[in-house]
Order: structure tokens, then sequence, then C-alpha cells
């Protein structure tokens, strides 16, 4: 066989690999090739589909805990819903999801939130912790403000500041 | 025979592997016709030299529907602006009815026809005021581009080419009709051939989204003189008003 014949077989051979290697989406020789087909014919939520059982399970998942993420914005509200009004902000009700209405720039956004009296614990939980704290802090720092200003003396200084240490 | 093939085989799969080096060695560069960038300035500084100013715009925008139909959505806006710290804006149009007021203190957005009102805290001056709004809650008020005092360096600040198309006539007015390049939006402006170099019309076009988008805005009713009621920049929330809230901008992510 020719030289010529034999080199030209080889190159096509490669070429019919690389082909191959772009319709199967192996890596070759670890570059990423992205196919769309594949993509597009997954069928979502079809158990066995290539790719998309991860996905399935992450959906079921989310499904039982909760049907939208908090933080999710909607232009429109996606069904039928009630109303609630708590503390003069109107929540919008669907399958026991709370919406709130915002200005996102010049148009009115739909957000899931936690439901309002959630929310109200949550944040005096969150809060009683570190503002206690805080004022202790804020307190010694008062406190050395006004004997640095020369309006206690030392003896009171030092006598409050051990009662703030106390009470921490 | 089979020799040349076998060459040509191989230059053109180095040419394939080339190409994407090849295409993103092209420059940018920004290129304004003198023409051009001299009509857009005197309309820049004829606008900035205003003390106070109301206009009119008639606008429409394009919508895609999710069946990838093109609606037209008409709005009309009057603006008074009263510098240093005066705007006020009332939209009227498709579904959207809403007050913009600033005050030199705070923004609100007054939705009439959905019954809510927003207020945020502002800067003291138009120009911060609307770069604030913009940059942390994506804010946007109508035709912002012209009320800042130099609208010239707002409007090109990301232009690519600028060219000066020729005369043209808007409702009757003679008009320099200019058109400038971005790298994501086209947009054209027809500036009055007169001592009053005013805007009267602008057309802005999303050239890569599908569809490619179009805002028009023809603005008329220009007035720098009659005396604008101070009252009519502070908003007053109606009894049953509900007041919301802002939400921030979606921060973007920037390597610096």
């Amino acid at each position: 066989m020719d030289r010529a014949v034999l080199g030209f077989r080889v190159i096509m051979a490669f070429f019919v690999f690389v082909i191959i290697g772009l319709f199967l989406d192996f890596p070759l020789f670890g570059t990423p090739i992205m196919v769309s087909v594949k993509e597009a014919q997954a069928v979502i939520g079809r158990p066995l589909t290539p790719g998309s059982v991860g996905g399935v399970r992450r959906r079921t998942r989310r499904r039982t805990r909760r049907r939208w993420a908090i933080g999710t914005r909607m232009y429109t509200l996606p069904a039928a819903y009630t109303t609630v009004v708590y503390t003069g902000t109107t929540y919008y009700v669907i399958e026991g999801e709370y919406f709130k209405k915002y200005y996102e720039g010049n148009k009115v956004v739909y957000v899931v939130v936690d439901a309002p009296n959630k929310t109200a614990t949550d944040k005096a939980d969150d809060q009683t912790q570190p503002a206690s704290k805080e004022t202790a802090e804020q307190k010694l720092l008062e406190l050395k403000d006004i004997y640095d200003k020369g309006l206690i003396d030392k003896e009171e200084y030092e006598a409050k500041k051990k009662e703030i240490l106390d009470s921490m | 025979m089979v020799r040349i093939k076998k060459w040509f085989f191989c230059g053109l799969c180095l040419l394939l592997m080339s190409a994407p080096a090849l295409s993103g060695a092209q420059e940018e560069e920004s290129s304004i016709d003198p023409q051009a960038e001299t009509i857009l300035r005197q309309m820049s500084a004829y606008l900035g030299g205003f003390q106070q100013f109301t206009f009119h715009i008639e606008n429409s925008v394009d919508t895609l529907l999710p069946c990838n139909q093109k609606l037209q959505l008409l709005r009309a806006v009057d603006m008074f602006v009263k510098r240093p710290n005066r705007l006020r804006a009332n939209i009227d149009g498709d579904e959207v009815s809403q007050e913009l007021y600033y005050d030199g203190k705070s923004i609100t957005l007054y939705g009439k026809d959905a019954n809510i009102y927003a207020s945020l805290d502002a800067p003291p001056t138009i120009d911060a005021a609307m770069d604030y709004a913009i940059e942390s809650y994506g804010l946007v008020a109508p035709m912002v581009d012209l009320i800042y005092e130099d609208s010239y360096e707002i409007l090109t600040g990301d232009v690519q080419s600028g060219s000066y198309v020729g005369l043209s006539k808007v409702f009757g007015v003679e008009c320099h009709h200019l058109a400038f390049q971005e790298a994501q939006t086209d947009w054209q402006i027809w500036i009055e051939n007169s001592k009053t170099p005013l805007p009267r019309k602008i057309v802005i076009t999303d050239k890569w989204v599908a569809g490619a988008p179009q805002l028009t805005a023809f603005l008329n009713n220009w007035d720098s003189s009659t005396p604008i009621k101070e009252s009519i920049f502070s908003f007053e929330a109606p009894d049953t008003v509900e007041k919301i809230e802002f939400l921030p901008a979606e921060k973007i992510a920037t390597f610096d």
C-alpha cells in the first residue's frame, strides 16, 4: 500500500473518531464537548431519562417541603389566592405559601416570603441574643466615654464597670 | 492527487482549529462623527442650561409574548424637572399608571392603579439621586438620560460609533437625525435644527434580544419658562394606599 494512501486513511480514521465522539458525547482529550440534542430530548420528570434523575429527586424533595422557594419572584400571581393583612401589609396566600408585593424598579413583583407570624417570632429570636451583648458593649463604651470626659471619677467608673460586667 | 487532498485536509483542519482565536482578536474603538458630536453636544448644553423644564413623552415599547408575538405597549409621560433637586413624572399607559416624585430628600413611586407606593431616601441632587435609584434599585425615570446636566456624557458613555444620517422631519419640525451603535443596543435621536436644539424623537433597539424590541419616544411640549408649582414635587399618601418596599437591585459580580 502506498504510504500516502495509508497516511490519508489514518487522518480519515481520526476524523471519524472525532465525529463519533461528538455524537456519543464523551470527553475527547479532556475537552468538554457540548451536545444540545441530548438535552432537548430529555423529558424532565420522566424516570430513567439520561441526566435528569438527580433533577427529579431534587424536585420531589423540594416539593414535599415547599412549593416555591423563599425569594422566588413572580410578576403575576400563579393561581387563585386569598389575601391576609398583617400589621398593615397585604400577603397573598396560595397553597399555604405567602407572597408579598414589592417594587422591582418600576415593576410590581410578588416575592415568596416566610409566613408573617413565623417571621415575627424568628426576628424576635434573632434579636434577643445579640441585642443584650450589644448593649453591654455599648454601655461599657458609653461609660468609658463619660469617664474620659471627666464627668465621673475613677472609683465610680470601676464600680459601674464591674456592675455591667457582672450583669452579662 | 491523494497527496494534494491530504494537505488540503490538514490545512482545513488547522484553519478550523484556529478560527476561534482569530475571531477574538478584533479590537473595539469608539468613533463619533464630528458633525453628530457637535449637534449632540449642543443639545446637551441647551438642556443642561435650563433651570427648570417640562416636556411630554409619547412612547411605545415592544413586548414579546411567550408565544413570540410582538406587542406594542403605549405610554404617555409628563415630566417636570426643576434643578437642582426636584423631579416629577406622571406615567400613564397600558398596564401602568404611576407617579414618580423626587423632592431632594426621597424618591417615591406611587402606583395609582395598584394603590401602593414605595419610598427611598435619596441623595440631594437630581444627578446623584438618579444614579442611586438606578444602581441600587433598578428604578429608572422616563428618558432619564436627558435629565442629567451633562446628557452628552451619559448618552455616549458606551457608544462605539456615531454618525450623522441627515435632515428629517418629526411632526413637521426639521431635525438632524443621528445614529449611534453600542455593544448591546443601537439608538437614534432626532434633534431640532434650530436655535433651540431640543430632542424630538428617540429610538432604542435591543439588537441581540430575540425580536429586537424597540422603544420609540416622541418628545414634545417643551417648556422652560412657565413656573412649576412647588407642591407637585412632594408626595402625600392617600389614606387607603399601602406602603411597600423596593427590592434592592440584583448585585452584578465585578472583578475589580
